[in-house]
């Protein structure tokens, strides 16, 4: 896993042709996403407790949430593929995380699930749109 | 016994022939619920069901070649949706057309300065999965990738197998005339039940190693380990994995297991092994291989 993550930086570091955004991560940015990511994780974690039940799920999505980057019905269906087995998570939709939301907005629905190890797993193919979301499927979010 | 072998195969084709999508429009929208009906079809009568037709009915149907021709109208988020499901699509079918619309899909991100080289790592993997190697190795420069196994260094005759030889995947030549043809995988819990029930039955195990190709789809859900465990635990096969799959036009189907006689200079073939067994048909079909001899 170590390597592999070393292949996508390189890769992500070497490639200057392909994207836009963040073009190249260079030490300044990787030092900036880090510290967006902390910043990231203190919100998130300060504004919502950990969900480890299915109601506790329903209830955090009946308000202002990292779940809201889903559309609607995705969000639904997403709530509905969550299963927990004595507060701790059993399962969730990894592919509809991946194909709706970005690195940087999986990261923030599995720190809620308190999963946020699998973020780099969950976006290796999910829409990439900033240097963070770069960084989270170079490094993942549990560094 | 022909009119039986149509009945099963109609059984065992339902899955298939039943399924309509796109039927309300030719969307975004309407694509992810096709490739989420497909996602909801289950294994049944012993069978794991044939996704990759499935999923090439998914693809015609929802006309996806019209929707190639439209992108330039297409938003960004959209244009990450289509590749994410072509990619879901072509894992299982690693049909040409569908890997080529992946690529294009790609090539038009990539003109939009989208960030893209995760979605090439991943074209790039389904690329070698197809033997596509040309296409394989532009893309693995064009964006730095770190190469992966090929097996494009030797020329073979006929038909390639990827054998283990050594704790390696070899890839030779088969022009053997097959008598019997058993598609398996090692994931799949009905070639599981069919290798147990035959494993206790030294005659037939004797048989089988003799007379038998287990053919394991060229696919990366065959895992290397998985193989490896699946010839450790039953010596006597004669295992190896389809270098391609359109080398085998004997094989109208991949879902497994699936069993292929040549009897009589003609391919009869049943499909699955539910916990009962297909015993009785599985004798039938030895008996008249036995006997066209």
């Amino acid at each position: 896993m170590r390597n592999y993550r070393m292949l996508l930086a390189v890769t992500a570091l070497v490639s200057t042709s392909s994207f836009a955004v963040g073009t190249e991560l260079l030490p300044t940015q990787l030092a900036l996403a880090k510290e967006q990511l902390q910043r990231l994780t203190a919100q998130t974690t300060s504004s919502f407790s950990v969900v480890d039940s299915s109601a506790k799920l329903l209830l955090v999505a009946q308000k202002p949430s990292p779940l809201d980057a889903f559309r609607p019905a995705q969000k639904q269906q997403f709530i509905a593929s969550v299963q927990f087995n004595q507060q701790h998570l059993r399962n969730f939709d990894m592919q509809l995380l991946s194909r709706e939301l970005t690195p940087t907005e999986i990261y923030q629905v599995l720190l809620l699930l308190d999963a946020a190890e699998y973020t780099q797993f969950c976006s290796q193919l999910a829409r990439v749109e900033t240097p963070l979301d770069i960084y989270l499927l170079t490094y993942g979010g549990d560094d | 016994m022909r009119l039986c072998c149509l009945v099963v195969w109609l059984l065992c084709c339902g899955a298939v022939q039943a399924q309509s999508f796109c039927q309300d429009g030719k969307n975004e929208e309407a694509l992810y619920q096709a490739l989420q009906q497909v996602r909801g079809i289950g294994d049944a009568d012993g069978v794991s069901v044939d996704r990759s037709s499935l999923y090439a009915a998914v693809f015609q149907q929802c006309q996806i070649a019209q929707q190639l021709t439209q992108l330039a109208g297409v938003d960004n988020v959209t244009l990450h949706k289509l590749f994410f499901d072509l990619n879901t699509i072509s894992f299982f079918t690693l049909d040409d057309d569908h890997i080529a619309a992946m690529q294009q899909v790609l090539r038009e991100q990539q003109l939009r300065g989208l960030y893209v080289v995760h979605l090439a790592q991943v074209l790039y993997e389904r690329y070698l999965v197809a033997r596509l190697f040309p296409q394989a190795r532009a893309i693995r420069q064009e964006f730095y990738l770190p190469p992966l196994p090929e097996f494009n260094d030797v020329t073979y005759q006929g038909r390639g197998l990827l054998k283990f030889s050594h704790q390696q995947l070899i890839l030779t030549g088969d022009d053997s005339e097959h008598r019997m043809i058993i598609v398996a995988a090692p994931g799949c819990h009905f070639s599981q039940n069919f290798l147990a029930w035959a494993d206790e039955q030294p005659e037939l195990r004797q048989w089988l190693a003799t007379n038998a190709l287990f053919l394991l789809q060229p696919s990366l859900s065959n895992d290397l380990e998985s193989v490896q465990a699946m010839q450790q635990q039953y010596p006597w096969l004669t295992l190896a994995i389809a270098y391609k799959a359109d080398e085998w036009p004997q094989i109208g189907r991949w879902g497994t297991p699936s069993f292929y006689f040549h009897i009589a200079d003609q391919w009869q073939s049943f499909s699955g092994w539910p916990s009962d067994g297909n015993a009785a048909q599985f004798f039938a079909l030895q008996r008249q291989l036995r006997v066209s001899d």
